[in-house]
C-alpha cells in the first residue's frame, strides 16, 4: 500500500476544489493511504472529504504567538517545527503532492525528502523548485488571469496521476451534522412547507459583496412570489449583514443561522436548501458539493472563469464592464460592478434553479451584464454557457484556443496523443453547441499573424541555442564558452519576448509563461545554469511551433466543422 | 525518619559535618500528606502537593531549558545539568522520576545539586527518599557550596541550568548570582532593544545623544528617532505666521506628527522601552498608546523642574520618571499620580569629556586665565560684572549685546557646540561653572541638582570653581575633588588662589576626573536606569536570549541544532531569522534539514505577517 501525502495550505473554497483532483489520486491506487495536510481552522472540512484517508494539521495556534514574540527562543521554535516535519516524516510517503504554491509548503516539501515529489519544494541548495509543468501555469495565472481559461479545479486536474471518471467536487455530511443541523433549522423555525433559499451575503472583500440592500430587495421578491424561507448564512464576523437585512425587511419568513454553523453544519443545512444565492464565497463551493444549485454573483476581483463552482447547472452572474474583473487589491471609488446586477434579475435565476422560470425575463436585453450556466465536461472541463445562444466572439475564441494550448504545451492525460488538429477539432465542436457558429478566421487579424510571426522568430533563434546546449552538455567536457555564448543569445530572446508581451496581449501569455519559467532558474554553475536555459527555451520554441500549428487550424477547419455541425 | 543514603556519606564526607550544624527545621505535612517544610513565614514547596507542583516544575524545564535533553540522553551524550535551589529535594528527585519513566539512562547526566540553605537539605534527607537519586549526583550547599561550584563550572561545556522559582525566591538575589556566573551572562547576552527619540532642538539633543551611545556600549540594541532632522520644520513655523494661536496649532501637530513617529518606530522596531529625554516630543496619547502596547516609557529630566513646569502634563503618562532632582519632586510627582520616581543625576560622556591635546593656535583661541560656558542667566549676568579686571572669557549664547560683559564675550556670543566646550574646559585654568537662576543675582541658596557641565569640566581632567549645591557633596568631596564657592563676594579670592596654585588645581583635576569615570558616566546612569526598569518591567526579564552562545547551550552544542548556532558565535549579538535565512542563503554545499527547517519557521513567519496574522 502506497502512501500518499497532499498539503494544501489555502482557504476553504480551494480546499474543496481539490477534491477531484484527490480522486484522480485515489483512483489512480486504490489501495493506497491518502493524507492530507492543511492548516488548522480547515481540519473540519478536510475530515469531510471522502476521498482522504487521514487529515494532518500544520499547528497554526501553537507557533504563532511565538513567531514574532521574543518570550520563546530559536532553539525551542525549531523543536516545535522539527517535531511535525518528523511527524510527517514518519508516515513515510511515497508521493507528495503540494497543491498550496506558497514558500511555507515548499519548505515543508522538502523537509520530507520524498523522491517523487510534484510541486513547489526546494532544490538541494534552497532554491525554489518547481517539479510540475501545471504550478508553473498557477504562477503565470497570477501573473496574469485575463487569458486563463481554465477553473482552479482544472488546474489541480493534471497534476493527478489520473483523471476521475466523474470529476465532481465532494463533501461528506456526517450523521452528528445532520443531527445537529436538524436541531439548528427546527430551532430558528424553518419548515418544510416552501422553499429554503440560502443568502451567504458576505464576502472576502467588500468589493466582492452585492450590497445588502440589493439582498434585501431580493429577498423581498423570492418571498412575494414564492413564498420563500429566507436563510442567511455567515460567519459571526458577518452577522451585521443579517442584522441589516431582517431589520429593513421585518418578515417572519427571515432565520438567521449566522455565525451558529460549522463546516459539517454548513454543508448539511446548504444540503436542505433549494437554492443558494452567494457572492464568490467558500460556500458556493460547498454548495456545489453538495449538489445545491446556486445562483453566483461574481463583482471586484472575482471572475466566474477562475472560481466559480465546479458542478452542473449553476447560474453566475458577472458585470460586462471594461473594468471587470478588476486587478486584486485594486481599491475602486466607486464599485460600478455592484450596480449591474439587479435583484429582479436574480430572482429570475433564482427562480429558473427550483424549477418556475418567469417566461417574461428577456435575459439578452442587458447588455452589461453577463449571466451563464455552469457545465462541467466528461473530461472534467468547466464550461461556461450563455443562457442566449449568442454570437461567437473572438474572446470566446481565444479562449477555447488557450484551453487546447495549455495541455498540449504542458500535458495533459486527457490530451494525450492528440494532434493538435484533433485536439482543436473537439473543441469547436463544443462551442458550435452553445455559439452561434461563425468562420474564426473572421475573428482574427493581422496582429495576430505578426504575434505569431514574432514568437517564429524568437524560437528561431532560441532553437539554434537550445540545440548547441544540448550537444555541449551531451559531451563529457563542455565548453564553458560556448555554453556561456549561448545563453547569453537566450537572454536576448528576453527582450524581444517582453516585446510581444507588450504589443499583443491576446498572445502575450506564453511570453509571460517563458518570464515565469526564466524566473525559476537558479543562479549556479554554468552547466547546471545552461541545462535549465535549454529546458526554458526548448518550451518556448514547442510553444511557438503550437501556436502556429493551432492558429493554422483555427483558419482552416471552420468550413469542415461547420458542415459536420450541421450534419 | 530516613536517613542520608549511604552513597551520599561516601561521596560527600565533608557535606555531612554542613549538615550536622545546619538548624533543625520545623517540618510540616500539606494537604495530600506529602512532607513540606516552612522557612519563616513562607512554606518552600506547596503545603497542597509539593510532588505535583515539582512535577509541573520539571515539565516546564523540559519544556524549555531542558528541550533538547531527553534528545540527547537517547543519543547516548553526556549532558551537564545543575539545579539550583531544591529545598527539600522534590525537584531533582521528580525530574529524575520523569526521565525514568521516559527510558532515558540518567547515568549520563553529570548532575550538580546547589541549595543555599543547608538546613532544608538537612530536613530534605530526613523526609524524602533520596535514596533513588542517581549516584553521579554531586551536592553544594551554603557559600562554600557556591564557590566550589562555580570553580567546577568553568570547566563544564554548556551546562543546563534548572531553577526552582518558589525555592530560589528565598535568596533571590544570590541565586541570581549564581546562575549569572554560572551561564557567565553579559548584557550582550539579553540586550534589550532601546528606543532613544533625539529631541528636535536645545540641550537634551546631546544628552540623548550620549545615553544612546552608552547603552549601546553596555551592550544593548539601540535606535534612535532623530528629531533635530524637523527642526527646520519647527523654524519655518515662525515664517508662516506671526499669530501665536496659529503658530500653537502648527508646533502642536508637528510634535503630534513626531510622536507618532516615535510610537510607529517604537512598535515596527519592537523596541522593549523608550527612553525619552526632557523637550522629547513625545504627547500624552502617544505614551499612552506605547503603554497599551505594552512597551514602558521612561523620562529622563535633565531639567531644573521649577524652572521648566512642563513635566506636570505628561509625567502621569510615562511608566518611570528619572530626574537630577529628588526630595519635593518626588512627592509632587506621587500627588499628580507618577509612583515609579527615581533620582539619577547628571553625568559625563566618556567618549567625548575627556583630556584633550589643543594645538598651539587653539590653545590661544580658547585658552584664558577663567573661562564661563554657558548662557546668559540672569545671575550670571550680575555675578560676571565683578570679574572683569581677570584674564577672562565668556562662551555661549544669550548675553546681553550691551554693557561691561560684552568685552568678555567670545566671538559674537555665538551657541558653542559639545566638542567646543571640550577644549574650552582644556585650555582653561580655571573653568567656572555657577548654576543658573534667573531670580538671584549670584549663588542659589536654594540649589539642588547638580549640573550636567559640572561632570563634563571634571571628566576632561579640568579644573572648576562651582557654586554650593545642595547634592554635590554626594558626587564629589568638596575638599578634594572640586574647589566650591557659597558666593559672588568670595568668588575673586578663591580664582586668585587657585591661580596661584597650579599643582592643587591639577590634583584637583585629576581626582575629580577619576571620580567620573568611577561612578558619574553615562554608562553608569544608563545601568542604573536599564536595572530600575527591569526591576519593574517583569515582561523585560522574561525575554529569551537569542544570543548564540546561549542557543548552543540549549540545543547542546554537541548536537546537529548546537553546531549550525555555533557559526554564528563571533557575531556576538542576538540572532535573528532574517540573520539566519541569510546565512542559509548565501552558503555552499547542499542544504541540510537544520538549514530547511529554519527556512520553514521564516516562510512560516513571512506567511504570518502578510495575513496579517502577526505584525
Amino acid at each position: 500500500m502506497s502512501r500518499i501525502g497532499v498539503v494544501n495550505f489555502t482557504r476553504m473554497g480551494d480546499l474543496i476544489q481539490c477534491g477531484p483532483f484527490l480522486d484522480g489520486v485515489r483512483e489512480n491506487s486504490p489501495e493506497s493511504h491518502l493524507i492530507l495536510i492543511v492548516l488548522e481552522n480547515f481540519v473540519d472540512a478536510a475530515r469531510r472529504l471522502p476521498m482522504v484517508d487521514e487529515v494532518i494539521s500544520f499547528p497554526l495556534d501553537r507557533f504563532i504567538p511565538h513567531l514574532d514574540s521574543r518570550r520563546i527562543s530559536l532553539a525551542e521554535l525549531y523543536a516545535g517545527l522539527e517535531d511535525f516535519a518528523t511527524l510527517l516524516r514518519r508516515r513515510r510517503f511515497d508521493y507528495f503532492y503540494n497543491l498550496a504554491h506558497t514558500r511555507l509548503s515548499a519548505a515543508l516539501t522538502w523537509l520530507l525528502h520524498v523522491p517523487a515529489t510534484y510541486g513547489l519544494t526546494y532544490d538541494s541548495s534552497g532554491h525554489l523548485l518547481v517539479t510540475h509543468p501545471w504550478i508553473n501555469y498557477y504562477f503565470y495565472v497570477t501573473l496574469n488571469r485575463t487569458w486563463n481559461p481554465f477553473n482552479l479545479v482544472e488546474m489541480y486536474l493534471p497534476i493527478a496521476p489520473a483523471v476521475p471518471s466523474r470529476p465532481r467536487l465532494k463533501f461528506c455530511v456526517l450523521s452528528d451534522d445532520e443531527r445537529e443541523t436538524a436541531g439548528l433549522l427546527s430551532a430558528a423555525g424553518v419548515q418544510n412547507n416552501s422553499p429554503i433559499i440560502a443568502f451567504q451575503m458576505g464576502a472576502a472583500d467588500e468589493q466582492r459583496r452585492w450590497p445588502v440592500a440589493a439582498f434585501v430587495e431580493l429577498a423581498r421578491q423570492l418571498i412575494c412570489a414564492h413564498n420563500a424561507q429566507i436563510l442567511l448564512l455567515g460567519t459571526a464576523e458577518e452577522t451585521s449583514y443579517s442584522q441589516t437585512l431582517i431589520h429593513a425587511l421585518n418578515s417572519k419568513n427571515l432565520f438567521d443561522v449566522t455565525g451558529k454553523t460549522s463546516m459539517g453544519t454548513l454543508g448539511a443545512v446548504l444540503k436542505h436548501c433549494q437554492v443558494l444565492v452567494s457572492n464568490d464565497t467558500g460556500t458556493i463551493h460547498l454548495a456545489a458539493a453538495m449538489e445545491t444549485p446556486t445562483v453566483g454573483i461574481y463583482l471586484g476581483p472575482a471572475a466566474a472563469k477562475d472560481t466559480g463552482p465546479y458542478g452542473d447547472g449553476h447560474l453566475l452572474f458577472e458585470p460586462q464592464l471594461p473594468c471587470a474583473p478588476c486587478s486584486y487589491h485594486t481599491a475602486c471609488a466607486h464599485c460600478a460592478c455592484h450596480e449591474v446586477i439587479q435583484p429582479s434579475d436574480v430572482a429570475a435565476a433564482v427562480a429558473l434553479q427550483l424549477g418556475k422560470p418567469n417566461h417574461a425575463w428577456q435575459v439578452w436585453d442587458r447588455p452589461r451584464l453577463r449571466i451563464r450556466r455552469t457545465q462541467v465536461t466528461e473530461t472534467g472541463q468547466l464550461r461556461l454557457i450563455p443562457l442566449a445562444r449568442l454570437p461567437l466572439d473572438r474572446q470566446t475564441l481565444l479562449f477555447s484556443f488557450y484551453r487546447v494550448f495549455w495541455p498540449l504545451l504542458l500535458g495533459d492525460e486527457r490530451f494525450a496523443l492528440m494532434s493538435p488538429k484533433d485536439a482543436w477539432a473537439c473543441e469547436i465542436r463544443s462551442l458550435a453547441d452553445v455559439y452561434e457558429f461563425c468562420d474564426p478566421s473572421a475573428l482574427l487579424t493581422d496582429e495576430d499573424k505578426e504575434a505569431i510571426g514574432g514568437y517564429q522568430k524568437i524560437a528561431a533563434h532560441a532553437e539554434v541555442a537550445v540545440e548547441v546546449l544540448n550537444r555541449e552538455l551531451r559531451s563529457k567536457r563542455p565548453s564553458l564558452v560556448e555554453l556561456r555564448e549561448m545563453i547569453l543569445k537566450l537572454a536576448r530572446c528576453d527582450a524581444a519576448l517582453a516585446h510581444i508581451e507588450e504589443r499583443f496581449l491576446a498572445w502575450a501569455p506564453l511570453a509571460q509563461f517563458i518570464r515565469v519559467l526564466r524566473g525559476n532558474v537558479p543562479d549556479e554553475s554554468p552547466t547546471g545554469l545552461a541545462a535549465a536555459c535549454r529546458d526554458v527555451y526548448g518550451t518556448l520554441v514547442r510553444g511557438s511551433q503550437l501556436l502556429t500549428s493551432l492558429r493554422n487550424e483555427m483558419i482552416s477547419t471552420p468550413a469542415r466543422e461547420r458542415e459536420a455541425v450541421h450534419a | 525518619m530516613r536517613t542520608i543514603p549511604e552513597f551520599i556519606r561516601q561521596t560527600h564526607p565533608r557535606l555531612l559535618t554542613v549538615l550536622e550544624n545546619a538548624p533543625e527545621l520545623q517540618r510540616e505535612v500539606s494537604r495530600n500528606g506529602e512532607p513540606t517544610v516552612r522557612f519563616g513565614e513562607r512554606f518552600v514547596h506547596s503545603q497542597v502537593d509539593p510532588r505535583a507542583e515539582a512535577r509541573r516544575l520539571a515539565e516546564h524545564w523540559l519544556a524549555t531549558e531542558g528541550l533538547y535533553l531527553p534528545r540527547r540522553l537517547s543519543e547516548g551524550r553526556r549532558v551537564p545539568v545543575i539545579f539550583l535551589g531544591v529545598g527539600l529535594g522534590y525537584p531533582v528527585l521528580e525530574f529524575c522520576a520523569m526521565l525514568r519513566q521516559r527510558g532515558l539512562d540518567l547515568e549520563l547526566l553529570e548532575l550538580y545539586v546547589f541549595e543555599s540553605f543547608p538546613e532544608l537539605l538537612k530536613a530534605g534527607f530526613k523526609t524524602l527518599d533520596w535514596s533513588v537519586a542517581p549516584h553521579c549526583l554531586r551536592l553544594f550547599v551554603g557559600n562554600e557550596g557556591k564557590s566550589e561550584l562555580l570553580q567546577l563550572c568553568q570547566n563544564l561545556n554548556a551546562p543546563l541550568v534548572f531553577s526552582s522559582p518558589g525555592i530560589t525566591a528565598l535568596a533571590p538575589a544570590f541565586y541570581d548570582e549564581v546562575r549569572r556566573n554560572i551561564l557567565q551572562e553579559s548584557v550582550s547576552q539579553r540586550p534589550l532593544r532601546i528606543l532613544v527619540p533625539i529631541p528636535i532642538y536645545g540641550g537634551s539633543v546631546p544628552t540623548a545623544r550620549y545615553c544612546a551611545r552608552a547603552l549601546q556600549s553596555l551592550g544593548h540594541r539601540v535606535e534612535t528617532v532623530d528629531g533635530t532632522l524637523y527642526h527646520f520644520a519647527l523654524e519655518s513655523i515662525k515664517s508662516i505666521t506671526r499669530k501665536k494661536p496659529h503658530r500653537n496649532i502648527l508646533q502642536g501637530m508637528l510634535t503630534a506628527f513626531l510622536a507618532e513617529t516615535i510610537v510607529a518606530r517604537a512598535l515596527d522596531w519592537k523596541a522593549d522601552f523608550v527612553l525619552a529625554l526632557a523637550q522629547t516630543p513625545l504627547t500624552p496619547q502617544a505614551l499612552q498608546e506605547l503603554r497599551r502596547e505594552g512597551i514602558p516609557s521612561a523620562m529622563w529630566f535633565v531639567e531644573d523642574y521649577h524652572l521648566f513646569t512642563y513635566w506636570k502634563e505628561l509625567a502621569p503618562f510615562y511608566d518611570h520618571f528619572f530626574a537630577i532632582q529628588k526630595d519635593d519632586f518626588g512627592r509632587e510627582l506621587l500627588q499628580i499620580g507618577q509612583r515609579n520616581f527615581h533620582y539619577l543625576p547628571a553625568a559625563a560622556c566618556r567618549h567625548l569629556h575627556r583630556p584633550t591635546e589643543l594645538t598651539g593656535e587653539e590653545q590661544l583661541r580658547y585658552g584664558s586665565d577663567l573661562s564661563f560656558v554657558g548662557a546668559g542667566y540672569y545671575n550670571r549676568v550680575q555675578s560676571f560684572r565683578r570679574l572683569l579686571n581677570y584674564d577672562f572669557k565668556i562662551w555661549g549664547n544669550d548675553w546681553p549685546e550691551d554693557g561691561p560683559l560684552v568685552p568678555k564675550n567670545q566671538e559674537k556670543a555665538r551657541r558653542v557646540d559639545p566638542e567646543e566646550s571640550v577644549k574650552i574646559f582644556s585650555a582653561s585654568k580655571i573653568n567656572l561653572n555657577l548654576h543658573s537662576s534667573p531670580t538671584h543675582a549670584g549663588v542659589d541658596p536654594f540649589g539642588d541638582f547638580v549640573n550636567p557641565r559640572t561632570f563634563e569640566i571634571a571628566a576632561c581632567g579640568a579644573f572648576q570653581l562651582v557654586d554650593e549645591r545642595k547634592y554635590l557633596p554626594e558626587l564629589f568631596d568638596p575638599s578634594s575633588e572640586i574647589a566650591l564657592f557659597q558666593s559672588v563676594d568670595e568668588l575673586p579670592a578663591k580664582i586668585d588662589y587657585f591661580l596661584a596654585h597650579p599643582q592643587e588645581r591639577a590634583d584637583m583635576a585629576r581626582r575629580a576626573r577619576e571620580r567620573v569615570l568611577r561612578e558619574h558616566t553615562y554608562e553608569h546612569r544608563m545601568k542604573e536606569l536599564v536595572e530600575v526598569i527591569e526591576a519593574s518591567s517583569p515582561q523585560l526579564g522574561k525575554r529569551q536570549s537569542n544570543h548564540p552562545a546561549e542557543l548552543v547551550r540549549r540545543a547542546g552544542p554537541d548536537t546537529d541544532l548546537g553546531q549550525f548556532f555555533g557559526q554564528f558565535l563571533e557575531e556576538d549579538e542576538e540572532l535573528t531569522l532574517d540573520r539566519i535565512a541569510e546565512h542559509i542563503r548565501k552558503g555552499k554545499g547542499e542544504l541540510t534539514d537544520v538549514e530547511g527547517t529554519f527556512l520553514l519557521m521564516k516562510e512560516f513567519r513571512d506567511w504570518a505577517v502578510e495575513k496579517g496574522v502577526i505584525d
